[in-house]
């Protein structure tokens, strides 16, 4: 089993100055995440840390989506975020190829999570473009019996409810598949 | 009535948009897969697209994953002074 302090170096190792030997280092990250023990939380500690760091970055990156949001707010996200990467990358370890730095793969799941929680939070404040006086032009029964539209609906109800180039919907499902 | 120029443009844009890209791209999901591996060799130097190839034409299409590209490139690159 590997040692705490073997698993702290590994923190030493992940440092700004990065590893000449990526494979040796990405091996070293795979080996004491899979293991068990303290290493292991060690190794889960160490990188949490560093997952945080990289969805505090993306955050602050897509911080005008946070306007007059409480410092707090942004700081559950950016914890949720490192949470759900940790576990994604705990899952997926074996999908790791050695053909980046373990940390640029692990850094991209944070990513992905802060994203995706910032796209999220924008598209649960947009706001519908619709007229209050439109309301009352939808029609009661838009569809007929086999579910086509009636023909008779106005053309100007017929519209989507909501923008499509307002909506960060597309990236929402494309988001949830792949993760 | 002639189209303005403008408005040709316009409709270059989105006839491209529609048509995509004419050589190969990857998916959102391939294009997640190969983020990290494309975003070190961009950083490297190399020609990234060799080793992902369709990366950059999904890049120039997908909003989306254009951005999570542009934020590990940038996080990255803050780390290593554009070294990898």
């Amino acid at each position: 089993m590997r040692s705490v302090a073997a698993s702290v170096r590994l923190m030493d190792e992940a440092s700004p100055v990065r590893s000449v030997d990526r494979e040796a280092e990405g091996r070293r990250w795979v080996a004491a995440l899979s293991g068990h023990g303290p290493a292991r939380e060690v190794a889960a500690a160490t990188l949490h840390a560093m997952l945080l760091r990289a969805a505090r970055f993306e955050l602050h990156r897509r911080r005008a989506a946070f306007a007059g949001a409480a410092r707090e707010t942004i700081d559950d996200l950016a914890m949720q975020s490192a949470d759900d990467a940790l576990s994604a990358i705990l899952n997926k370890l074996d999908t790791y190829r050695f053909e980046s730095h373990f940390t640029t793969w692990a850094y991209k799941f944070a990513i992905l999570e802060a994203a995706v929680r910032t796209r999220r939070r924008a598209w649960e404040r947009s706001e519908l473009p619709i007229d209050p006086q439109d309301w009352s032009t939808l029609p009661a029964r838009p569809l007929d019996r086999r579910g086509r539209r009636d023909p008779r609906t106005p053309h100007h109800a017929r519209r989507p409810v909501q923008d499509a180039s307002r909506r960060p919907a597309q990236a929402t499902r494309r988001d949830r598949s792949r993760r | 009535m002639t189209p303005s120029r403008e408005s040709r443009r316009a409709s270059k844009q989105l006839l491209t948009g529609l048509l995509g890209p004419a050589g190969p791209e990857v998916t959102c999901e391939e294009c997640f897969a190969n983020l990290d591996v494309y975003v070190e060799h961009d950083l490297s130097g190399d020609d990234a697209d060799a080793f992902v190839p369709g990366m950059r034409a999904h890049l120039e299409g997908c909003p989306a994953c254009a951005e999570e590209y542009d934020s590990l490139r940038d996080l990255i690159a803050s780390e290593t002074g554009g070294r990898t």
